[in-house]
């Protein structure tokens, strides 16, 4: 999971054929996890990725990369913070979020939190 | 001016609030535990036997999540006659030496400025938020809850401002009609924000406080209580405040925010 914008982005913008293992290896989710994320399914294999799927898929990568990079690269720390509920969110999960589609607020949570705007401290 | 006692006190939904608030946290951290016993046990996780018990927990906070979104969007309605009154009379001076941390990566620019939300401030507001105490900095990373983060640097800044809101002064909180419902300081402005989706209490009170033209404002830290925070809005400095970097070896002697500062940043950008 590592190398993931590098692995995945390639397969994002190809538009071609896609693999659904390789993509649950990738984002380290379990099989209906990525499924319910981005509405892939192993049975559409042969079809390649709609506007919509790549947009989750980019998405996706990009809250992945941002975990990453926070965890040094700990894949079970990434995992686990995904699946656990926050207060901060009424005790969703940052999973949850993503069920609902709803990549916006995981996404601008990180930003926050993971620096960029180098606001640490946000009381 | 005292506004409390006009109709719009927040008491008994801020308590109900934070009881359900509380027994929310109490089901995540057995939430947390099960969802831990699951992972370190794969025959749990591959056979999922915890399922139903965190499917349950799940339900229990589905609950709870719904009357805490009603809840907070009525706090907040309740609670803006004091935002909409409040006077541009009531500045403090402050002086002293506050703590900024930084990823090590930005180390020279320590006094670089963000305009997303935060605390006390909305989108497209530059703030820069400091600490009276290391300690808090590192408090505030709370993301990952884990031991160890990517290298940070904290470097000591020199604050002079003479003209913010300090809502650790009991006369402020008093004056601006905050005391009654100064609880509402503390509550989690990423839950009304990511959640709820509106503006949180704290964030209407910053984007007022600016507008009015503070300088700042002084609050206690929620994530280390006894530590007062500030959050600087460099836009509004006005003549003889100043915000900068402490370094007697002078190699940080550019860094620095005040009125002439800006200007000269102003006459640069045309």
């Amino acid at each position: 999971m590592t190398n993931l914008a590098n692995d995945l982005s390639p397969l994002i913008k190809e538009g071609g054929k896609y693999d659904f293992d390789k993509y649950v290896a990738l984002t380290g989710l379990k099989k209906s996890e990525l499924k319910e994320i981005t509405g892939l399914t192993e049975l559409r294999s042969d079809r390649p990725l709609s506007q919509d799927n790549r947009n989750k898929l980019r998405s996706l990568t990009k809250i992945l990369t941002y975990l990453i990079y926070e965890f040094q690269g700990n894949e079970e720390a990434v995992s686990h913070w995904i699946h656990s509920p926050r207060s901060q969110w009424f005790g969703d999960s940052p999973l949850d979020l993503m069920q609902r589609k709803d990549f916006e607020t995981v996404e601008n949570y990180l930003k926050r939190h993971c620096e960029p705007d180098m606001n640490m401290i946000k009381g | 001016m005292s506004i409390s006692g006009k109709g719009f006190e927040t008491r008994k939904d801020l308590d109900l609030f934070n009881s359900l608030f509380a027994e929310l946290s109490q089901i995540i951290t057995e939430e947390k535990t099960l969802l831990d016993s699951q992972w370190k046990n794969p025959k749990h996780l591959a056979q999922g036997e915890l399922l139903p018990q965190i499917r349950e927990q799940k339900q229990k906070l589905s609950g709870l999540k719904s009357r805490l979104i009603d809840l907070s969007r009525n706090l907040i309605q309740k609670a803006m006659p004091i935002i909409d009154n409040l006077s541009e009379n009531l500045g403090s001076r402050v002086r002293g030496e506050y703590c900024r941390g930084i990823p090590l990566r930005y180390y020279a620019t320590p006094l670089g400025t963000g305009n997303s939300d935060a605390r006390y401030s909305l989108e497209g507001i530059r703030s820069l938020y400091l600490a009276e105490w290391e300690q808090a900095v590192m408090f505030e990373r709370r993301l990952t809850g884990l031991k160890a983060s990517p290298p940070h640097v904290h470097f000591w800044i020199e604050v002079k401002l003479n003209n913010i809101l300090d809502l650790t002064s009991e006369r402020t909180l008093r004056e601006s009609g905050i005391e009654a419902e100064k609880d509402l300081l503390l509550m989690e402005w990423e839950s009304i924000q990511d959640i709820c989706k509106e503006n949180a209490f704290t964030q209407l009170l910053g984007a007022r406080v600016y507008e009015l033209g503070y300088e700042g404002i002084s609050f206690w830290s929620v994530r280390h209580p006894e530590t007062k925070n500030i959050v600087v809005f460099p836009d509004n400095l006005s003549a003889g405040s100043l915000v900068e970097v402490f370094d007697p070896t002078g190699e940080y002697s550019n860094n620095r925010i005040s009125i002439e500062d800006n200007m000269k940043c102003l006459r640069r950008d045309k």
